[in-house]
């Protein structure tokens, strides 16, 4: 941005916002200028932290006028690459903005603004409302709530209510014109309780990564938290049995959760510090948890121990037995015939701590290709993927999750990697791309999809999809400020 | 390897993830400046991206903001007990690395700079005459060390030996360790300072002269035992001076340990009623540093009358008090707002009264009260514990 243009914008997001919440010093930009994926770095011209509606408007209104990017910006742990300005511009930090609008116990929802994160909500459950729950994710405490429900987000009750943009009763957002509208019952009446049966409009905001607006409060669902909690973990050699079994529970609607790890072993990773979640995945021989050893892994010949996780969850004891009873039956059925042992119980304990999740990437560098699709199609889509890995010389890692009882479900393909060697972090993006053209031949949709994931999908999607996606854009963003190089950017 | 190559490895093995910046399990703000400023550069992930930039070239020490990035920091290490990336606490280590190069570089704040020049003419912090050290123990007819040989030697400090508002914490400490007969004595004018601060900000050559200076000073002396009331201090010669190198043939106790130990030998008893509700705020140095948090509670609960009621944010979750590492010297305002913030926190437990266990602490929350002219009882242990003998 041309020096004298930038101090009149500077002077005008000053006057906006106030001076201590405008920086354009090099310091601020350059902490905002990487994540923790291997993605390039991308300097942003300014950090702005609105607190309130009418600032946001009057942020994009100016962005709007002046043709500068505007990358709505949470917390940044979104391991896509999403908040990194591609072309410049105005990150705005939404922290401050993390009040919680309305909690409404009767229905069973709460209104919060982008800087209300789930440590936030943990907090006051646990404290004031013990019989309620989230659909949780494994992220840190300070990750934005708003920003994975809006992201399409996986949470700990996915096998009961999909992902958590499922979960929207609805929201209110700036559009990049500076005006603001409702989503949902909210649009119409005094309540956020619902988003059926209105034209669903939630569409223009959910799963767009920031490109149509800026989503100021959003009405999310709470579930019952039953007061008796059971989880099992099985490893299973092999895929397909895995998977099988995984599909099978998902059907039977048993398990609140159930996972599919297919972390290898990490022998002499580091058990010094970290959660005590780590710990137990690290023991119980599924963890996530690397040496820096990436660079040169060579994996061991044999088969691969998978990982099944399923959490119970009841209102009774008897409930509790009944459903440990059916899980008994399925998992003998469904694995006749394969080899498999129970994680031991000290090691399934540690696993129940679900939030915080701390110490998830000690390389330094996390990313994935995070996909949803059919399950039924897991496990050959791995037995391509697998070979990939191995090439690239990088651990095998995936986590697999049935959503909403099996209909579709979660295929994540991760890796750790570290950071200081660009040896390492160019063979992980290669790596990643290449997944990616088997996720995609599978069926699978990547979620939180980097730029270059999404340009890839693209060129495969329907023109006739591709062409409304595009006038949707258009028409809330004409002047293509929002986040771009995501959703319907016309690359201007 | 250099400080860059060690900065370098860290920074790169920082996530981003932002575990640093909330308190586990709590999910409450751990960071006073990322708390208190916002921006990404304030937390610890900021901090070690700016290392990052400087290993990198893409950013230097002489850039607007970036030694105000790097000492706005009290080093309070809650970064570091949040951090699962970073087995053992290196986050901070990081930040002093990188203080040490912006030194070498020149960059220095200008009240880290009067700092420096006192601790050159006085050998203290504050600006205070070198003569004056000793004046707070005047006419308590301590052993003078330097002279003749005492069991233990308690060492007051900077700030208790030249605030005098804060002095009579250091009498209260001398008082204690009398009553229970301990042969207690102190070096007087010809105490220096322990150099910790300068470390804090980076001037290492400083920090080393009166390590070694007072190494050899207590070595010479043959005392067993050398007991302080401040935390800084505490940790400075539990923990840095060890990394030097240098033989210490005594061992250093903070003073509400020393007192622990008295109770629990039946050689001190606490008989007189404290009628006060209280909490108790753990200073970052005695706490997350030094790993000492039960002394000082299980002293506060022998006091008979006295009730103890914690904080949410306590023990290795403390919230700092905002004075440390020079932040006191060079923001001001900000270690205000730090402190102003555990004061709130501390009357939501319906305590009357904040206690603590260094006097960098009790000062600054005493200077909050006094800028917002509010009223809250503000103690050092001892003085508590001297009342209940």
């Amino acid at each position: 941005m041309e020096a004298g243009v930038k101090g009149k914008v500077q002077a005008e997001l000053e006057k906006i916002v106030g001076g201590e919440y405008v920086s354009a010093s090099r310091p601020d930009l350059y902490s905002y200028s990487r994540d923790m994926s291997e993605h390039e770095p991308a300097w942003p011209d300014f950090v702005v932290m609105p607190d309130g509606v009418a600032e946001i408007q009057g942020v994009l209104r100016l962005a709007n006028r002046e043709k500068i990017a505007v990358i709505p910006y949470t917390a940044g742990d979104n391991v896509g690459g999403l908040t990194l300005p591609l072309r410049g511009g105005i990150i705005l930090d939404l922290k401050r903005m993390n009040r919680l609008i309305e909690f409404n116990e009767p229905d069973r929802y709460i209104v919060v603004e982008p800087g209300y994160n789930f440590g936030d909500l943990r907090r006051l459950l646990d404290r004031q409302y013990p019989h309620l729950w989230y659909s949780f994710p494994g992220a840190p405490g300070v990750s934005s709530l708003m920003s994975n429900a809006l992201l399409m987000g996986f949470g700990r009750l996915t096998n009961v209510i999909g992902t958590n943009a499922e979960n929207v009763n609805g929201l209110e957002a700036v559009l990049p014109t500076g005006e603001v509208v409702k989503i949902g019952s909210a649009a119409v009446t005094s309540s956020w309780a619902n988003r059926a049966p209105l034209p669903d409009l939630a569409g223009l905001f959910l799963g767009w990564q920031g490109a149509t607006g800026v989503v100021t409060k959003i009405s999310v669902q709470l579930w019952p938290r039953h007061p008796f909690k059971h989880i099992r973990a099985v490893l299973v050699e092999g895929i397909r049995p895995a998977c099988n079994l995984a599909r099978r529970l998902a059907q039977t609607r048993v398990a609140e959760i159930i996972e599919v790890w297919t972390f290898e072993d990490a022998p002499g990773a580091d058990k010094d510090k970290g959660s005590r979640v780590n710990e137990g995945k690290q023991q119980g021989a599924i963890s996530m948890r690397g040496e820096r050893t990436n660079a040169t892994y060579d994996r061991p010949p044999g088969p691969d121990t998978i990982s099944v996780v399923v959490t119970l969850a009841a209102d009774s004891e008897e409930e509790m037995k009944a459903k440990q009873s059916l899980l008994d039956v399925i998992i003998r059925r469904e694995l006749k015939g394969a080899k498999f042992r129970e994680l031991p119980r000290e090691m399934v304990g540690l696993i129940e701590e679900d939030l915080p999740v701390t110490g998830s990437a000690p390389l330094g560098g996390l990313t994935w290709v995070g996909s949803m699709g059919p399950t039924s199609r897991w496990a050959e889509a791995l037995e391509k993927i697998y070979p990939i890995y191995d090439r690239y010389r990088l651990r095998r890692a995936a986590i697999l999750a049935p959503f909403r009882s099996g209909h579709y479900g979660m295929l994540r393909l991760v890796v750790q990697f570290y950071k200081g060697d660009p040896d390492e972090v160019e063979r992980v993006g290669k790596c990643m791309r290449e997944i990616l053209e088997v996720v995609l031949d599978h069926g699978f949709i990547p979620y939180k999809a980097p730029a270059w994931a999404v340009a890839e999908m693209m060129k495969r999607s329907d023109p006739g999809w591709a062409g409304l996606l595009a006038r949707v854009k258009k028409m809330l963003d004409p002047n293509d400020i929002m986040n771009p190089g995501r959703y319907g950017d016309t690359g201007k | 390897m250099d400080v860059l190559d060690v900065v370098r490895e860290w920074n790169i093995r920082c996530a981003q993830c932002g575990d640093c910046k909330a308190f586990k399990t709590l999910f409450l703000p751990s960071c006073p400046s990322g708390h208190r400023f916002k921006f990404n550069s304030y937390f610890a992930t900021g901090r070690l991206m700016i290392g990052r930039g400087l290993k990198e070239g893409v950013l230097a020490l002489e850039d607007d903001d970036v030694i105000d990035r790097l000492y706005t920091c009290t080093v309070c290490r809650a970064c570091d007990e949040n951090c699962g990336n970073f087995p053992g606490g290196h986050i901070v280590d990081v930040i002093e690395g990188l203080r040490q190069m912006a030194v070498s570089a020149g960059c220095l704040l200008p009240a880290h700079q009067v700092m420096v020049d006192s601790l050159k003419k006085n050998d203290n912090v504050l600006e205070r005459p070198r003569e004056e050290r000793g004046d707070w123990a005047r006419g308590l007819g301590l052993k003078d060390i330097t002279a003749g040989r005492a069991e233990v030697v308690y060492r007051a400090g900077c700030l208790l030996s030249f605030d005098p508002e804060m002095q009579g914490v250091a009498r209260d400490a001398v008082a204690l360790l009398r009553r229970a007969g301990v042969d207690v004595g102190i070096e007087g004018r010809d105490e220096v300072c322990c150099g910790g601060r300068a470390y804090e900000i980076g001037q290492v050559a400083e920090f080393t002269k009166y390590a070694e200076h007072n190494v050899e000073a207590y070595n010479n002396a043959g005392v067993g035992r050398v007991v302080l009331s401040c935390a800084d201090g505490l940790s400075h010669l539990k923990l840095l001076y060890p990394r030097l190198d240098i033989k210490m043939n005594f061992e250093v106790l903070h003073l509400v340990e020393y007192l622990d130990l008295l109770l629990k030998e039946g050689r001190l008893r606490f008989t007189g009623e404290v009628p006060l509700k209280v909490t108790y705020h753990d200073p970052c140095h005695l706490g997350r540093y030094a790993g000492i948090f039960e002394p000082p509670r299980d002293v506060l609960r022998s006091i008979p009358g006295l009730e103890l009621v914690e904080m949410e944010r306590s023990r290795q979750f403390s919230w700092c008090c905002g004075a440390g590492a020079g932040v006191k010297q060079a923001y001001p305002d900000f270690a205000l707002w730090t402190a102003r913030e555990r004061i709130k926190e501390a009357r939501e437990t319906g305590a009357e009264a904040l206690v603590t266990a260094c006097p960098w602490c009790e000062r600054n929350f005493k200077d909050a009260l006094k800028e917002s002219g509010e009223s809250f009882g503000v103690y050092d242990i001892a003085e508590l514990a001297l009342r209940a003998v």
